[in-house]
């Protein structure tokens, strides 16, 4: 049966980070997505709807903050993961009144990323 | 000539000639000459009565004084009055000129009040004090209270020794009186890098130099920083200079921590920047690896070691993190003899290891500050682990806390090879290290955090002595605490 929920956005300006989610989510069963700032991860949330955004904080131009409050704007339904360097704790805070679900620092370890991810989208096959 | 003084007297309200004694008269006639002189004019100016009557009272006085006697005279006249005082410079038979002071009756007829002459009284004004001498008191005693009271330390120096010094300087120079300076020469307290240049142009200087910045010693023999002037001057007619002197120590002091702080902060951002840019490559390496590992189900001993290189360079970013402002905002009451108890028991093991005794000298009652507990560890870990470091053939450590005010003051104290002078200042910087392994990171967090917590540290050491860290941290205040 083909899935409808297994829709994942990877926000991040460094190129490795990126590609390494996107490999981890795609062996994982996952659709990836890739956006380097926040006008590309907007426009994807526009067009193909993600169930996930895994959201890094600390993006030149349009702040992780800015990016989103704008996806929740867009659907209030769209689980957001963030991810930080360090624990700016009231950033942090900030994000979860704002309703991301939950944080990462970094540099975090990818098998627990993994089984966040999973918990909070289950692959439905 | 009685009648008329004492008719004068009782005229005149304002009058010295009460107290003019003996009497000082002249009188003169309607043209300026003299008629009479008391015979006490001579005690006076040295003219005997005679000589003097039949001569002209203006052949006695200043020229400017009795061109100022004659318009006081006709405006005395023109307004029908009688009376008026003056200070003149009169002439003595000696040939100097005298100040005096003289009151003018203008003798006037009962009929029609016909001007019959002019009765002078004298006084010598080096009993009363000329105008000017009035005035010369008045700015000297201007000037003394002045030099007296200023803040500021005030010496006169002539030849190589003190001739003044005010209230300040013992102050400043830490005497219990003036006379522990005064007398004394320059050289006792002028600090002996400064002997050449003051010789060779500070005391041939015609102009006033400075603020300059010199070094100074206390009669009990430290020293201080100073800023001065130098001001020629005159002390009884020999060359001489007055020295203007601020103690500059509190504010170098003030200055260098605001550079440090500075620093500090500086540091702190310049880390925050650095662990957040390794941070993001290092996830994407260790990612990688993570998978990699997986993957190629290899079973080598490289992945390991990278790894565990990858750890290191995140415990480095994790150093550098703690630079930044404090991330946990979790603050309480600690009790500062429990937290040391419990680092120097986590160190002892280590102690041990290098024949190392840790000493600890606590007061008996409870010492509680405010802060952040992990932080204010990390600095007795730092602390009790240089100490450690720099005895590898044992030794003593002491750490002795002590209550002073509102503070609490901590040192720990190592018998190790000491810091040299030069080196001194440049602890706590960032990447400064005397230690082969060091990251140059541990003392510059310590400081940090210290300065966090509102506290101090200072250092001291002798090379091949030992080395004392003491840090004063503000003691825990309950009652601001509930006002929070």
């Amino acid at each position: 049966m083909y899935t409808m929920s297994n829709k994942i956005l990877i926000v991040d300006d460094q190129y490795g980070i990126r590609i390494l989610l996107n490999e981890v989510f795609q062996k994982e069963g996952y659709t990836t997505f890739q956006a380097a700032n926040g006008v590309q991860a907007l426009d994807i949330v526009q067009k193909h709807s993600p169930d996930l955004v895994l959201l890094d904080m600390k993006i030149p131009g349009m702040d992780g903050i800015e990016i989103l409050k704008r996806i929740k704007a867009i659907n209030q339904d769209i689980r957001v993961i963030i991810m930080t360097a360090y624990g700016e704790l009231d950033m942090i805070q900030e994000t979860k009144e704002l309703g991301a679900i939950m944080h990462f620092a970094k540099p975090f370890d990818i098998d627990e990323l993994r089984a966040a991810v999973k918990k909070h989208l289950p692959i439905t096959t | 000539m009685q009648d008329r003084l004492t008719m004068f007297t009782h005229n005149n309200k304002q009058s010295f000639l009460l107290t003019a004694n003996p009497p000082y008269l002249l009188r003169l006639t309607n043209d300026g000459y003299i008629t009479y002189a008391s015979i006490y004019i001579h005690e006076l100016l040295g003219y005997h009565q005679n000589e003097v009557v039949q001569t002209s009272f203006k052949d006695y006085c200043y020229f400017r004084d009795y061109d100022h006697f004659i318009q006081k005279l006709e405006s005395v006249i023109a307004t029908n009055e009688d009376y008026f005082e003056l200070e003149m410079r009169i002439r003595n038979k000696t040939g100097k000129f005298q100040y005096m002071q003289v009151a003018a009756t203008v003798l006037r007829s009962s009929f029609h009040r016909k001007i019959e002459g002019i009765l002078l009284i004298m006084r010598e004004t080096t009993v009363q004090e000329s105008e000017l001498e009035v005035l010369y008191n008045e700015k000297l005693g201007q000037y003394e209270a002045l030099v007296n009271h200023l803040l500021e330390a005030v010496v006169i120096v002539c030849g190589e020794k003190i001739v003044f010094a005010n209230q300040a300087s013992t102050c400043l120079f830490k005497a219990n009186h003036v006379k522990e300076i005064i007398g004394k020469s320059i050289y006792d307290f002028l600090h002996s890098a400064h002997y050449e240049i003051w010789k060779s142009e500070y005391m041939k200087s015609a102009q006033t130099v400075g603020p300059m910045e010199f070094v100074w010693k206390t009669v009990c023999g430290n020293t201080f920083q100073s800023e001065v002037m130098i001001i020629p001057t005159n002390y009884k007619g020999e060359q001489a200079f007055q020295l203007l002197i601020r103690d500059v120590t509190e504010r170098k002091k003030t200055e260098r921590t605001l550079i440090e702080a500075e620093k500090l902060s500086m540091a702190g951002q310049l880390a925050a920047g650095i662990a957040h840019e390794i941070r993001n490559p290092l996830t994407a390496l260790k990612g990688f690896l993570q998978l990699m590992k997986l993957d190629l189900k290899t079973k080598s001993d490289y992945w390991d070691i990278m790894e565990s290189e990858l750890e290191r360079i995140e415990t480095i970013s994790n150093e550098l993190l703690f630079l930044a402002k404090p991330r946990s905002t979790e603050l309480k009451p600690i009790s500062l003899k429990k937290l040391i108890q419990e680092v120097s028991l986590l160190l002892e093991t280590q102690a041990i290891m290098h024949n190392i005794i840790i000493n600890k000298h606590f007061p008996n009652e409870e010492i509680v500050i405010y802060g952040n507990e992990v932080q204010i560890k990390q600095v007795f870990v730092n602390l009790i682990k240089n100490a450690i470091e720099v005895m590898p053939n044992g030794g003593h450590i002491f750490i002795n806390m002590e209550k002073d005010g509102g503070f609490v003051n901590i040192s720990v104290i190592d018998q190790g090879c000491g810091i040299p002078e030069e080196h001194l200042e440049k602890i706590g910087q960032p990447f400064f290290s005397t230690k082969k392994e060091g990251t140059g990171l541990g003392l510059m967090i310590t400081y940090n955090i210290v300065q966090n917590h509102h506290g101090t540290i200072s250092v001291s050491s002798q090379v091949n002595v030992g080395t004392t860290f003491t840090i004063t941290l503000p003691l825990f205040d309950e009652t601001q605490y509930i006002a929070k």
